[in-house]
């Protein structure tokens, strides 16, 4: 009888328990993989940023005239980033790097006159590959 | 009258000869040559014409013969000179210079191929970032160096041109040593850590190209940075 008493305490004391425990949430993901996903809406950020500023680079170009010709450049970037992606590091100030690769581009627009020269379709003089790396320093990602 | 007539032949043929002589110039065209001839040709019937109109039937046997020789040398100065002259319009007319050859035959720009442009790498080191006035790497910022030194373990073709920046803060001058201090702090990391000196220059570029707004703490620290430029 006392043997039972004591599994039947035993069980209930158990169940009190697992009630009180932490439930672990269904699809949240630690921590870790947090940072990784996050990354992707940073790269997103990040390119839209980038996309503002050739906005902006357009808007503000200075063109010349060059001989017969009116000319300006700009910088612009790419569509969309190449890569995108996060790895673990192992260091505690910096548990994660990110590697955002987007293209920029040197741009020329030119024509007989401004106006043409701004209506003329942009054509790229030179491109280079940009490697961005960045660092999460454990709550979030660095710019 | 028959030596008379003789000797008008032999101003004529020996005006001809003239002509032709004259216009034969070695390395003319066939062209050229062909209006040598014409102009000759025209000169010597233009004086054989006016010889034989000139002359006309002598008087005697010794008028004859004076006459004779009067009409060849007639007839030899008026072919001369009217087969120079038409020499002079016809071959000054052909002798424009040859035409040039055509010039190799040009593709049209809109269906020829733009050359691709140059790509050129570079690589930002988002977080490496230096405290006010200093050149240490902090030890939060060595991930990222760790990254960018296996990227160029990946690529040991790469030259790679290690650029430091400051902020706007202080004076110029001493920007540009504290950008290089930073430059070469970051080439010296990366040749620790088994990059090889060889590939990579270090080069300091002062407050001369900010990123961000220098105005704001968050913009400083921004141009507070080191790039990798890729060198080929």
């Amino acid at each position: 009888m006392l043997l039972v008493r004591c599994c039947v305490g035993f069980a209930c004391s158990l169940l009190l328990a697992c009630s009180f425990a932490p439930h672990a949430t269904p699809g949240r993901a630690s921590p870790r993989v947090d940072a990784a996903q996050q990354f992707s809406g940073f790269c997103d950020g990040w390119m839209k940023k980038l996309r503002d500023r050739e906005r902006t680079n357009l808007a503000g170009i200075q063109l010349r005239a060059i001989g017969s010709r009116v000319t300006g450049k700009y910088t612009g970037y790419g569509n969309g980033a190449l890569e995108c992606s996060a790895r673990k590091t192992g260091l505690v100030t910096t548990p994660f790097v990110g590697t955002l690769i987007y293209e920029e581009i040197l741009y020329a627009k030119s024509g007989r006159t401004h106006s043409r020269a701004r209506k003329s379709t942009p054509r790229a003089l030179r491109r280079i590959e940009v490697t961005e790396l960045f660092r999460h320093d454990g709550t979030r990602w660095l710019p | 009258m028959r030596v008379g007539a003789m000797q008008q032949g032999l101003g004529v043929v020996l005006v001809i000869t003239v002509a032709l002589t004259g216009c034969a110039t070695p390395g003319k065209s066939s062209r050229a040559r062909f209006c040598d001839a014409v102009g000759s040709l025209a000169g010597a019937a233009a004086a054989g014409a006016v010889v034989g109109a000139a002359a006309g039937p002598p008087a005697s046997n010794s008028d004859s013969d004076n006459a004779a020789g009067n009409a060849m040398a007639i007839g030899a100065a008026v072919g001369l000179t009217t087969g120079a002259v038409l020499h002079t319009i016809l071959c000054n007319r052909q002798a424009e210079p040859a035409p040039k050859p055509k010039p190799p035959a040009v593709r049209p720009a809109a269906t020829a191929p733009e050359p691709a442009p140059a790509v050129t790498k570079r690589i930002v080191l988002r977080g490496v970032h230096f405290d006010f006035d200093r050149a240490a790497i902090k030890p939060e910022a060595e991930a990222v160096l760790f990254q960018a030194a296996e990227i160029l373990k990946r690529n040991p073709e790469l030259r790679i041109q290690v650029a430091g920046y400051t902020d706007s803060t202080g004076s110029a001058v001493y920007n540009q040593g504290l950008s290089e201090r930073r430059a070469s702090a970051v080439k010296g990391w990366l040749v620790t850590h088994g990059i090889a000196p060889g590939r990579l220059d270090s080069v300091g570029y002062g407050e001369s190209m900010p990123v961000a707004d220098n105005t704001t703490e968050a913009g400083r620290i921004q141009n507070r940075r080191v790039e990798l430029n890729v060198l080929k």
